[in-house]
C-alpha cells in the first residue's frame, strides 16, 4: 500500500433522534456530504467523507431511531444497513443527559453482536443537570470504547476519530455481553437458539439474536424464516409454543417483558456508573414549555411566530427578486440580438428565461429553509407540531402536517418533501394532496399585478383573500379527503420533546445551503427542462391554437379569451410565468399590462378575481407534480391531484365570477 | 363455686384462642393489606392527572404496536413517571426515565395510572 493510498473505511452513525447525531455528522464531514434518498423509499440518506490520518472515512448517517425492531421504516433501514453493509465501525451517539433511554438502542446493537463506539454527546447538558458519569467504568462494563463529546462545541471529535482509527487497526476480541431477560425467557431463548442453529441457521445473523427477535415478534425476522419453507416453519411453530408458555407466566406480552428486562439491565448499569442529583429541578425547557404548550396560549403563539417568519421572508426576498429579475432582463436584452433568430430566441427566452425562472426561486426557498432550520434546531418545531395536532386532528391531518403546510407558502416542492416526517401513510398522503392548494410564492406576482390593476385601493385585502381562500380550501378538502377517500387509522401522537437549544450559526447555514442545493438540483432541472419545452412549443406556434381551443371553457368564469387560456397553459410550467406570458402576448411590459387587459379583453374586477383564484388552485406546476409522484410513488394519486385541482379551480373561478357579477363594484 | 373453678381453664383457653386468632388475622391483614389498600386507590387515565404528580403506570389499553412504540421510548408498565405538564385539553408531558415525552390526548386516555 503506497503512502498516497488511503484505506477506505465505512462508518455508520446510529443513535436516538435529538441525540446530536446530525451535528456530529456535520462536524465530521463538513460540507463534504450528500443528501439523497435510501433506495426505493423517501427517507433521507446522508453520506459524507472525511480524511483522517491514513484513512478515508465514508460516514453514513443512519436515520435516528429509538430501537432496532422492524416497526418503522427508519428502523428497518438502519437495521438492514448494519446487517447487509457491515460497516467497519459503528458509532452510537448517546445523549449523556438522557442516558437511560439512549442506552436502550446501545443494548440492541450489542445484542446484534456489534461492538459500537459509544459517543457520549451533550456532556455539557449532562453536567449542567448535575450528572456525573463514570465513562471508564461504563466502557469496561459494556466492553466497548466510550468517548466523551460536546459535538456542538467541537469537543471530543478528534478523540472519536482516534478511537475509530484504533478500532480499525486493532484486532482486539471484545467480550460478548449477555443480558438476562428473566429466567423463563432466557430458557426459551436458549431452546430456540439451539433449534435454529441445528435446523435453520441464517447466514448473517447470530442465532441467539434471531431467537430473541422471534420472541419479540419482529416482523422482518419472521418473514426470513417464512422464506425457509418447512425448516423455517418448524422454527416458527417452536416460537409459538414458547410464546404460549411465556404467556401463562407474564401478564404483559413477551415483547414488553423483554423491553422491561433491557431497561432493568440499564438501571443496574447506571447505578454503577451515573450519579444524579436526587431532585431534578425544573429545567428552563420545562418552564418555556409551560407557556408554549399551554392549551390556550400555544396556538396563538404559533400563529404569531409563523406570521413573523413570513414577514421576514417576504420583506427580504422581494427586493432580492427584483434585483435578480433586473439582472436577467439585462442579459436577455444583450442576447436578443443574436442571429439567427431562432437561436437568439432560444437563448433569450429558453435558456436565460429558464435559468432565470429557477434562480428566481432561490431567495424564497433559501429563506424558508433558513427559518425552518432555526425552528427545528431550536426545538420549537416539535412543540409547534404538538400544539397544532389537536386542530390538525379535527381536520384529518397530523400535527406534523404543519411543516409542509407552512413551507407551502414559499414553494410546494420542499413542502411536499417535508411531509416525509409524517409517519402515518394516510396522514402523509392527505397532507401531500392538499399542500398545492396553499398559495405559494410563485403566485404572488400574479396577485400583485392584478390586484394592483383592478382593486388599487383594496389590493392588500384582495391579496390576503387569496391566501385565505387557499387555507380555507386546504382545511375543507383535507377533511373531505380524510373522511371519504383515504380512510384508515391515523397516527398516534407520541413524541420526545428535546430540550430547547440555541441553534449554532454553522449548522443553520449548512442546513440551508444543503437543502437549497438539493432543491436546485431536483426541481431546478425539471423547471429548466420544462421552460425549454415550452419555448419550443411556443416558438413552433403550437400554444396559441391550443389556447384558442380551450378558451371557451373559461367563459363562465369571465376569462374565456385565448390570451388568458394560453397564459394559463404557460403557468403549468411555473406559475409566475403567467404574467410574463400575458405580457409577451400583448407585447407590453408589466406596468401597462393591467390597462391593456382591461382595454383589450374587457376584464372587470370580478374577472380578475376569478382569474386569480384559478391561478391559485389549478394544477400544480410541473416541478410539484414530479415531486408528488416521487414522494407518493403512485401515478394514481398524482393523477388524482392534477384532476381534482383542475376541477376545483374551475368551479371556484366560475362561482367567483358569477356571484361577483351580481354586485356592481 | 366449684363449677366456675372447674370451667376456668376452658374459659382462659377460649380467650387465648380468640386472641391468637385475632393476632393471626392482623398479621395476614398487614402482610397482604397493601394489596387491599392499593386496590382501593382508583386507576385513572393519565389525561386526568394534574401537573406535578408522580404516577405509576398500571396498564396501557392499546394495541400491540403502540405498546411496543411506547416501550421503545421508555414507557413500560409498572414504571413510575412524573407528569411534568398537563395541558388540557391538549397534551400531557411526562418525565420518562429522564426524557420528556409528549403524548396526545388519544394516548393519554388509554394509559391507566395510579397516583
Amino acid at each position: 500500500m503506497s503512502k498516497k493510498e488511503k484505506k477506505l473505511i465505512t462508518i455508520a452513525l446510529t443513535g436516538n433522534p435529538n441525540s446530536g447525531k446530525t451535528t456530529l455528522f456535520n462536524k465530521i464531514t463538513g460540507a463534504n456530504q450528500h443528501i439523497g434518498n435510501w433506495p426505493g423509499v423517501t427517507v433521507e440518506k446522508k453520506e459524507g467523507f472525511r480524511v483522517y490520518k491514513g484513512y478515508e472515512l465514508k460516514v453514513v448517517d443512519l436515520p435516528g431511531t429509538y430501537s432496532l425492531t422492524a416497526h418503522s421504516i427508519d428502523e428497518i433501514i438502519a437495521k438492514n444497513f448494519l446487517i447487509d453493509e457491515k460497516p467497519d465501525v459503528v458509532v452510537n451517539i448517546v445523549d449523556a443527559s438522557n442516558l437511560e433511554r439512549n442506552l436502550y438502542l446501545s443494548l440492541q446493537l450489542l445484542e446484534m453482536g456489534f461492538k459500537p463506539i459509544i459517543a457520549l454527546n451533550m456532556m455539557d447538558v449532562a453536567y449542567s443537570k448535575g450528572y456525573h458519569i463514570e465513562a471508564e467504568r461504563l466502557s469496561s462494563l459494556l466492553g466497548i470504547p466510550v468517548v466523551l463529546l460536546v459535538a456542538s462545541r467541537n469537543q471530543g471529535i478528534d478523540e472519536l476519530l482516534e478511537s475509530i482509527a484504533c478500532i480499525v487497526d486493532s484486532k482486539i476480541r471484545i467480550k460478548i455481553l449477555n443480558i438476562s431477560y428473566g429466567n423463563e425467557i432466557d430458557d426459551e431463548i436458549t431452546k430456540l437458539e439451539v433449534a435454529i442453529t441445528t435446523n435453520a441457521p441464517l447466514q448473517k445473523y447470530p442465532s441467539r439474536w434471531l431467537a430473541l427477535k422471534l420472541l419479540e415478534e419482529d416482523a422482518g425476522i419472521k418473514k426470513k424464516f417464512e422464506e425457509l419453507k418447512s425448516d423455517g416453519d418448524e422454527i416458527l411453530k417452536a416460537k409459538d409454543r414458547s410464546l404460549a408458555r411465556l404467556a401463562k407466566i407474564h401478564r404483559n406480552t413477551t415483547g414488553i417483558a423483554i423491553a422491561e428486562a433491557r431497561y432493568g439491565f440499564i438501571s443496574g448499569l447506571l447505578k454503577d456508573v451515573l450519579k444524579r442529583p436526587s431532585v431534578e429541578k425544573e429545567s428552563i425547557s420545562d418552564q418555556i414549555d409551560k407557556r408554549v404548550l399551554n392549551g390556550w396560549l400555544g396556538i396563538p403563539l404559533f400563529a404569531v411566530i409563523l406570521f413573523g417568519l413570513f414577514e421576514i421572508i417576504f420583506n427580504l426576498s422581494l427586493p432580492l427578486l427584483d434585483w435578480i429579475n433586473k439582472g436577467f432582463e439585462y442579459l436577455s436584452n444583450l442576447a436578443s440580438n443574436i442571429t439567427p433568430n431562432w437561436l437568439g430566441s432560444l437563448i433569450t427566452d429558453g435558456i436565460i428565461g429558464g435559468v432565470g425562472t429557477v434562480i428566481s426561486f432561490v431567495p424564497v426557498i433559501s429563506l424558508l429553509y433558513l427559518g425552518l432550520a432555526i425552528l427545528e434546531y431550536s426545538g420549537y418545531l416539535t412543540r409547534a407540531a404538538f400544539v397544532m395536532d389537536r386542530l390538525m386532528h379535527r381536520i384529518g391531518l397530523h400535527g406534523r402536517s404543519v411543516v409542509p403546510l407552512t413551507l407551502g407558502f414559499g414553494c410546494s416542492v420542499p413542502a411536499i418533501m417535508a411531509a416525509r416526517t409524517i409517519e402515518n401513510p394516510n396522514d402523509r398522503l392527505v397532507t401531500i394532496m392538499v399542500t398545492p392548494l396553499i398559495s405559494c410564492g410563485a403566485r404572488l406576482p400574479i396577485y400583485v399585478l392584478l390586484a394592483g390593476a383592478f382593486f388599487s385601493a383594496y389590493q392588500g385585502l384582495v391579496i390576503f383573500s387569496m391566501y385565505f381562500l387557499g387555507v380555507l380550501l386546504t382545511i375543507l378538502l383535507a377533511w373531505f379527503f380524510r373522511r371519504k377517500l383515504v380512510k384508515g387509522e391515523s397516527g398516534h401522537f407520541v413524541m420526545e420533546l428535546p430540550a430547547y437549544r440555541i441553534p449554532t450559526i454553522n449548522s443553520v447555514l449548512l442546513y440551508t445551503w444543503l437543502h437549497t442545493k438539493a432543491f436546485l438540483r431536483r426541481a431546478g432541472t425539471i423547471i429548466f427542462i420544462v421552460v425549454l419545452l415550452f419555448w419550443l412549443l411556443d416558438y413552433s406556434g403550437v400554444i396559441e391554437p391550443i389556447g384558442r381551443a380551450i378558451a371557451p371553457i373559461f367563459n363562465p368564469a369571465g376569462f374565456g379569451q385565448w390570451q388568458a387560456a394560453s397564459s394559463l397553459i404557460f403557468g403549468v410550467m411555473a406559475k409566475e410565468v403567467v404574467i410574463g406570458a400575458f405580457g409577451t402576448m400583448f407585447a407590453v411590459g408589466k406596468a401597462e399590462l393591467g390597462e391593456t387587459i382591461t382595454a383589450q379583453l374587457g376584464w372587470t374586477p370580478q374577472v380578475a378575481l376569478a382569474f386569480m383564484a384559478m391561478c391559485l388552485l389549478y394544477i400544480p406546476c410541473v416541478a410539484t407534480i414530479v415531486t408528488i409522484k416521487r414522494e407518493t410513488n403512485s401515478w394514481k394519486w398524482t393523477g388524482f391531484v392534477v384532476g381534482y385541482t383542475l376541477i376545483l379551480a374551475w368551479i371556484i373561478a366560475v362561482l367567483i365570477y358569477q356571484i361577483g357579477s351580481l354586485f356592481i363594484i | 363455686m366449684s363449677n366456675i373453678l372447674l370451667g376456668l381453664p376452658y374459659y382462659l383457653f377460649s380467650i387465648a384462642l380468640t386472641y391468637l386468632l385475632l393476632l393471626v388475622i392482623m398479621i395476614i391483614y398487614f402482610y397482604y393489606g397493601c394489596v387491599f389498600i392499593m386496590e382501593d386507590t382508583p386507576t385513572i387515565p393519565l389525561i386526568n392527572v394534574p401537573s406535578g404528580n408522580k404516577v405509576q403506570i398500571i396498564n396501557i389499553d392499546a394495541g400491540w404496536g403502540l405498546q411496543r412504540r411506547l416501550a421503545d421510548m421508555g414507557l413500560t408498565p409498572g414504571l413510575r413517571v412524573t407528569v411534568v405538564g398537563n395541558h388540557k385539553p391538549g397534551s400531557v408531558v411526562l418525565n420518562v426515565r429522564g426524557s420528556r415525552l409528549a403524548l396526545g390526548r388519544g394516548i393519554s386516555n388509554k394509559i391507566m395510572v395510579q397516583i
